[in-house]
Parts: structure tokens; C-alpha cells; sequence
């Protein structure tokens, strides 16, 4: 069984792939195909947030008794991400490839940093005190 | 464990951005010291060295790792204003003390004290902190070790100094080692620490290879061991930093992310010159000035590079978390635009210093280049960071701590 590590961390680089294809088509003006590329990218990134936010960091916090602290903060950076992505389609939707480049720079610092905490910090303090394979499973169940 | 992650552990942004914004300020003022010095043909490298390297590459490394710390490594300087206060304090007294000591002979040692308490009293901080956390990356153990370079290296530059003074016995090879451990060990060190990090992060690349990344400090400690032996033994420091420049240049090529970025080119143009000075490294009683000279636009294009990306995210960045009503974004923060431009103006400067070393003229011409591109990044900086000032008065009030 993989640990929350590797497992969060594989979503992670999916999701960059996602958005790096996505970026491709903007790019080249290929707006119909960027919709839908950017579909399956909010999909995925929103659907790894709730993973973390419905199992992983009660858990965590559950076992720790560390509520405010890295849960707290990686809990706002998605409600900033959330926000951008909902600027992102806004450019999509009205083509806007100066728009679209714009805000996809920053959310793409905003959640490479947000990553990067998570993965050298948060992912392994929790592999450090939770029960993995049963977190990985439920995770996967959601 | 690690101490964790905390928003109101993160550095507020007048830290980092003080720090950067001084830093920009001493290499204008450096720029136009070359002009005066082209124009009045006699130079005087330490002046312009130590302006560079303590005044623009120390103050842009400081302010980096005050916000690098909590947010890379998870170690967190809890209240660290007053820290960077004193930090700052000493060394924007001992600089410029420093630097004129050095143009007129007096006030050097002094100068140098309190640079060296400077330099001393923030590397034992962040090594202090440091040294709580576990390691489970290659950059918070790079950080480490550059910290120390940085203290031996510091060291053994206070002793030239004082050795001036006759206070203590001459040693001829101090400058070599003292140069030696700054440039790989404490800039070299760092800027390679923090690319393992951030290539990955700004630029969507494969990461580096984590056996080569961990190591990296282990090699560099025993590159630059072996270099203090001369002739054939600096080959491995070169070969190390070869590999490192290589490999990122490999890993910036194959990108996934192919939208046009003109920190991008900051990057190809700091590995660049890191490589030609690697070559030159084994030649240095020849090629003294284009090593120095390579040496320095392979930090200062990383340095306005990171730049460009860090303030325009932390204003960004506080801004959003300041709840503060539709935020600018990165672009809106400093222009693309304008990034291009600098990019452009640093890439000429690059140029006409090489025409010059080839015709050993126009030097001046090349330090006007100079003082426009620092003056554009004072501009681009200054306004990204004013900006958040600016709009931070706007915001809900929740999180005016920050």
C-alpha cells in the first residue's frame, strides 16, 4: 500500500500535467479543447482538495490535536485556489489568452508552493502519525 | 517533528521586501560606481566586489531566507521583525563602512566588524533554527552548509582585513580561500539549494535526482577542500557545478510548462555564465576579471530572476490572505512587459562588457547599460512592493497583523 506521501503526491503531478496541456491549447488558441482539458483540471484538483479536507486533515488533527496549525493554512490556499480557478474560466469563457496566462501563473505558484509544503512537510508528518493504508482508503473511497 | 506550517508564522512581507529593495539599491549604486571608475580608468574591484556580493547578493540572500525558512523547511524565526531589524541594522551600517574603508583606508576595520556581526548574528539564526527541524529535502541541508561557508568565508575575510591593519600576520592565501568559500560555498551552495526547489516549482520540470540533490552539499564541502590544493585538484569544484548548471538547464529545456516567460531567460543566462566561469575557474591567474565577471552575472541574472517571481506571489500572496478585495494578480504586480524589458537591458549590459574585455573599450558605454537596468528593476521592485502597501489599507482589517 502506498504511503499518503506518494499517493497525494501522484495527484499532485497529474493535476500539473492537466494544467501544463491546458495551458498548451490557450496557447495555440484552441479554446474548445482548453475547455475541455480545463474541465477534467478543476475536477481533479477539486476533487483532491476534498480528500484532504474531508479525510486526511481530521484525521490528522483528530490524532495530533493540532487544529490550527498546517491544516489551517492548506485549508485557505485552496480556498485561494478555488477562487482562481473560478477567474480562470471566467477568461476561458471569454477567450481571453492575456486573462487566462495571467491568473494561470499565479495559481500555478500559488499551488506549486502549496504543494511543495504539503509534500515535504504535512504528507509526511502525517505518514509520521496516522494509520496510512486506512487513510489512503478512505481517501480513495470518497 | 517539524515545527509546522502557520500562516501567522510566514515573515511579514516589509522583511523580504526591505531586504530585496536594498539590495537593488546597493548594486545601483555599485552600476554607478563603475561608471566613475570606467571613466576615470583607475578601478577598484574590492569596492565593487564586496558592493556586489554583500551589498546585492547578501541582502537579496537574507531577505530570501527569511521567507525560504518557515515556508520551505518549516522552520519558523517566530517574531522576526525585530530579528531582521537587527540584522538589517548591522549590515546596512557595516557595508557601506566596509566599502568606503576600502576606497579610503579608513574606517575598514570597523566596517568589517560589523558586517561580520552581521553576517554572524543572522547565519547562527537561521542555522538555529535550522538545526531543530528534520531534513527531509535537499534545500534546508544546502541552506545549512551554505550558512556555514558563509560564516568560515566571512571569516577569513575579517582576518584579511585585520591583517591589513597589522593586527594580525599576513596570510597570502586567505584571499583565495576567502573568495573561494563565498562564491561556491555560500552563493553557489544556496542558489543550487534553492533551484532543487524551486525549477520544479516556477517552471513545472522532472525534479532533480534526489541522490545528486542530497549529496550536493557533501560534494561541494569536498570540491572546495580539495581546491584549496590548487592546479588539477579545483577540476572537481568545477565538475560539480558543471553537472549542477547541466542539469538544470536540461531540466528548464523539457519544461512542461511552455508559455513564454521571461524569468525563464534570467535562468539560461545565470547557468550560462556559471558554466563559463567553471571553465575559467582552473585558470584564474589569466582570467581573474571574466571569472569575477562571470561569476557575477550568473547570481545577480538568478537573483533579478527570482525577483520577478517572488514579489510580484508575496504581494499576490498577502494580499489574498489580507482579504483585501479583487487582488492583483502576478502580471498586475510587475508587467511582463517590463520584466522583458529588464531581461533585455541586463542581457545588452552582459554583451557590451564582453565586447569590451575583447576591444578594452567602451566600458562606460556598458556601465550606462548597467545603471539602466539596475534602475528599471529598482523601478519594477519598488512599484510591485508599493502596491501592496497601497492596497493592504483597503483591506477588511482580519488579518492586518500579518
Amino acid at each position: 500500500m502506498k504511503s499518503i506521501r506518494d499517493y497525494l503526491t501522484e495527484e499532485h503531478r497529474q493535476c500539473d500535467a492537466l494544467y501544463a496541456e491546458l495551458e498548451k491549447h490557450v496557447q495555440k488558441d484552441e479554446w474548445e479543447k482548453a475547455q475541455d482539458v480545463f474541465r477534467s483540471f478543476q475536477e481533479e484538483t477539486l476533487a483532491h482538495f476534498k480528500k484532504e479536507e474531508e479525510v486526511l486533515f481530521p484525521e490528522f488533527e483528530k490524532t495530533t490535536g493540532i487544529t490550527m496549525g498546517p491544516t489551517q493554512v492548506m485549508r485557505m490556499e485552496h480556498s485561494q485556489a478555488r477562487e482562481l480557478l473560478e477567474r480562470m474560466k471566467f477568461s476561458l469563457e471569454k477567450r481571453s489568452k492575456e486573462g487566462f496566462l495571467s491568473v494561470g501563473d499565479t495559481l500555478m505558484i500559488l499551488i506549486q508552493q502549496h504543494n511543495m509544503k504539503e509534500e515535504q512537510i504535512l504528507y509526511p508528518m502525517c505518514d509520521q502519525h496516522l494509520n496510512s493504508s486506512k487513510v489512503v482508503e478512505k481517501m480513495e473511497s470518497l | 517533528m517539524s515545527p509546522g506550517l502557520s500562516l501567522l508564522q510566514a515573515p511579514p512581507f516589509i522583511i523580504v521586501f526591505g531586504f530585496f529593495l536594498t539590495a537593488i539599491v546597493f548594486g545601483t549604486v555599485a552600476s554607478f560606481l563603475e561608471l566613475y571608475f570606467s571613466l576615470n580608468v583607475a578601478l577598484n574591484l574590492p569596492i565593487l566586489v564586496h558592493l556586489y556580493t554583500l551589498g546585492f547578493a547578501l541582502f537579496s540572500m537574507f531577505g530570501a531566507l527569511f521567507q525560504m525558512l518557515p515556508v520551505v523547511a518549516g522552520a519558523v524565526i517566530k517574531n522576526p521583525k525585530p530579528k531582521a531589524l537587527l540584522s538589517y541594522a548591522l549590515l546596512i551600517l557595516g557595508v557601506p563602512l566596509l566599502t568606503f574603508g576600502f576606497s579610503k583606508g579608513v574606517l575598514l576595520i570597523p566596517g568589517a566588524l560589523i558586517t561580520y556581526a552581521g553576517i554572524l548574528y543572522t547565519s547562527l539564526l537561521a542555522l538555529f533554527h535550522l538545526m531543530k527541524i528534520r531534513v527531509y529535502t535537499p534545500t534546508p541541508k544546502g541552506f545549512r552548509f551554505s550558512l556555514i561557508f558563509l560564516m568560515l568565508g566571512a571569516s577569513l575575510g575579517l582576518y584579511t582585513v585585520l591583517s591589513y591593519g597589522g593586527l594580525v600576520p599576513y596570510f597570502e592565501k586567505a584571499i583565495r580561500i576567502h573568495f573561494t568559500l563565498l562564491l561556491f560555498g555560500w552563493i553557489g551552495l544556496l542558489i543550487a539549494s534553492v533551484s532543487f526547489q524551486v525549477v520544479e516549482m516556477f517552471f513545472v520540470t522532472e525534479a532533480y535526482k534526489r541522490k545528486f540533490s542530497m549529496s550536493f552539499p557533501l560534494l561541494v564541502s569536498a570540491g572546495i577542500l580539495l581546491s584549496l590544493l590548487d592546479g588539477l585538484f579545483v577540476l572537481p569544484l568545477s565538475f560539480i557545478f558543471l553537472s549542477y548548471s547541466l542539469m538544470t538547464i536540461k531540466r528548464l529545456l523539457k519544461r512542461r510548462r511552455k508559455n513564454p516567460d521571461y524569468t525563464l531567460y534570467f535562468w539560461y543566462l545565470s547557468m550560462a555564465f556559471l558554466m563559463v566561469s567553471l571553465l575559467l575557474f582552473p585558470f584564474l591567474e589569466f582570467a581573474f576579471y571574466p571569472f569575477l565577471f562571470s561569476q557575477f552575472v550568473f547570481f545577480s541574472s538568478m537573483i533579478m530572476g527570482m525577483m520577478y517571481r517572488i514579489v510580484p506571489f508575496l504581494v499576490w500572496f498577502h494580499l489574498s490572505n489580507e482579504l483585501v478585495k479583487d487582488v492583483p494578480l502576478m502580471s498586475d504586480v510587475i508587467p511582463s512587459k517590463r520584466i522583458r524589458m529588464s531581461f533585455y537591458l541586463h542581457a545588452l549590459w552582459v554583451f557590451a562588457v564582453g565586447l569590451s574585455f575583447l576591444f578594452k573599450l567602451g566600458y562606460a558605454v556598458a556601465s550606462f547599460i548597467h545603471i539602466a537596468s539596475f534602475l528599471l528593476l529598482l523601478y519594477n521592485v519598488l512599484m510591485g512592493g508599493m502596491l501592496y502597501f497601497k492596497l493592504r489599507g483597503k483591506s477588511q482589517g482580519l488579518f492586518n497583523h500579518i
